[in-house]
């Protein structure tokens, strides 16, 4: 059982280490504007060159502690008697395709900063690619959720391994990621990938999320420990 | 409106006071209203800055597409009202038929901003016109998820009236999804002055 609050630890880890990379390492908290000409958006990169893959190496190890996360939330939907092992397995890949999306802006920002003195419209164009990735694919962090919402209000047993609300708050936060889709189409104002839809809104409730749900799965696996020292399988 | 009589598990008016389905349903409605809140907010502080483009750009929109949706929006949200009442006096027939009726208005909604949102883009008026129009599709499309959900919620509303309401569950989910529809009503109640009239 001890190995299950390893797993759920994964999740406040990632976003510790996540954001000591993004934040403090790359300095990517306010985001480079997308409007910011290509010569000073390459000065950027070499100015910070190591500072940013530095980040960006910090966060691709963050990343990696959201699959045994990801696996200790399936895990405890399992336990959800009335819930499908389509969902279970639909909250699993929908959140594995997460990290690996997760990966790719981490990967592209490395591969930016390593070698910043070539063509300015190349480092924007990566640029681009980044951070298009890192917002812009929504549906999969939304099923990850949904799925995750609609197993724990289908949950009919007297002692639930979620509490209800939990649902209810899982489903609106896929709610909050679907405005990201619009960092595809504007390059200024709340709609841009620097601006509050698409960025501060996301950043703000989806590390929320991890602290909340990380409470909770200790209260799951408290409640799993218990009915197996009593002997029921409620 | 009258005291639910079937439903034994029904509260009613003890003095613990009741809460309309349950208690996460409020957790998602005042959570979903937060986030709209905060876009309503974004919505009024980018407009101060550029309040000429905004005002011109709402010029275009058709106020006649809001307010028959605004009376759509309205009427349905009665139609739950009463529907919600009947179900708990067991008139299931009158029930199906007034949840049906808000169906149609929602799905009437819907027609109203396909036919507005095709006038908008044969005008050239794309979500990337301006930053006005990024909040008005942003704004309105969002909303209208809400609806389109709101409707398949009240299609087994629909199913659920057929058989009473027998059970405790039977009525949290006749209360939460009605209580979810009052919102997305609540929602355009501000969304359509907010982008259609504000001066």
């Amino acid at each position: 059982m001890n190995g299950q609050r390893w797993c759920a630890l994964g999740g406040p880890a990632f976003v510790l280490l996540f954001s000591i990379g993004f934040i403090f390492c790359a300095g990517f908290m306010p985001a480079p504007p997308p409007t910011m000409p290509a010569d000073e958006l390459a000065a950027m990169y070499r100015d910070n060159s190591v500072m940013i893959r530095v980040g960006c190496a910090l966060m691709m190890f963050s990343a990696g502690l959201l699959l045994p996360w990801l696996s200790l939330i399936s895990a405890q939907m399992s336990r959800i008697k009335s819930c499908s092992p389509a969902l279970v397995n639909t909250q699993l890949t929908a959140g594995t395709s997460v990290v690996a999306f997760l990966m790719l802006p981490i990967l592209l920002w490395a591969v930016t900063a390593f070698r910043p003195e070539r063509d300015p419209a190349l480092t924007q164009l990566f640029n681009d690619l980044a951070w298009i990735c890192l917002l812009t694919p929504v549906s999969i962090a939304v099923l990850q959720v949904v799925a995750l919402g609609v197993a724990i209000l289908g949950d009919r047993a007297a002692q639930p391994v979620f509490p209800r609300w939990a649902g209810y708050y899982n489903l609106w936060t896929g709610f909050i990621f679907v405005p990201g889709v619009a960092a595809m189409f504007a390059r200024t104002g709340p709609f841009a990938w620097n601006g509050l839809l698409p960025y501060w809104i996301p950043f703000a409730f989806f590390g929320a999320w991890f602290l909340v749900m990380y409470v909770l799965l200790l209260g799951a696996i408290r409640q799993q420990e218990q009915q197996a020292a009593s002997g029921t399988t409620a | 409106m009258t005291a639910p009589a079937v439903v034994s598990e029904a509260p009613g008016k003890t003095s613990e006071g009741h809460i309309p389905g349950e208690t996460g349903i409020w957790v998602f409605v005042l959570g979903d209203m937060t986030v709209f809140a905060m876009l309503f907010a974004g919505f009024v502080y980018y407009r101060a800055e550029q309040l000429g483009l905004y005002l011109e750009s709402q010029a275009a929109l058709n106020q006649t597409f809001g307010a028959i949706n605004t009376l759509l929006l309205l009427s349905s949200s009665w139609f739950v009202v009463m529907g919600t009442d009947a179900a708990r006096r067991d008139a299931r027939a009158l029930a199906q038929r007034l949840f049906a009726a808000a169906f149609l208005c929602g799905a009437g909604f819907g027609l109203v901003k396909f036919f507005e949102y095709r006038e908008k883009v044969l005008q050239g008026l794309t979500p990337v016109a301006n930053e006005f129009y990024s909040f008005y599709y942003m704004l309105t499309g969002l909303h209208l998820l809400h609806v389109l959900i709101g409707m398949i919620v009240l299609v087994f509303v629909f199913l659920r009236a057929r058989t009473g309401i027998r059970t405790a569950s039977d009525r949290i989910f006749l209360e939460g999804s009605a209580t979810y529809w009052h919102m997305v009503d609540l929602l355009w109640i501000v969304l359509f002055p907010l982008l259609y009239l504000m001066k």
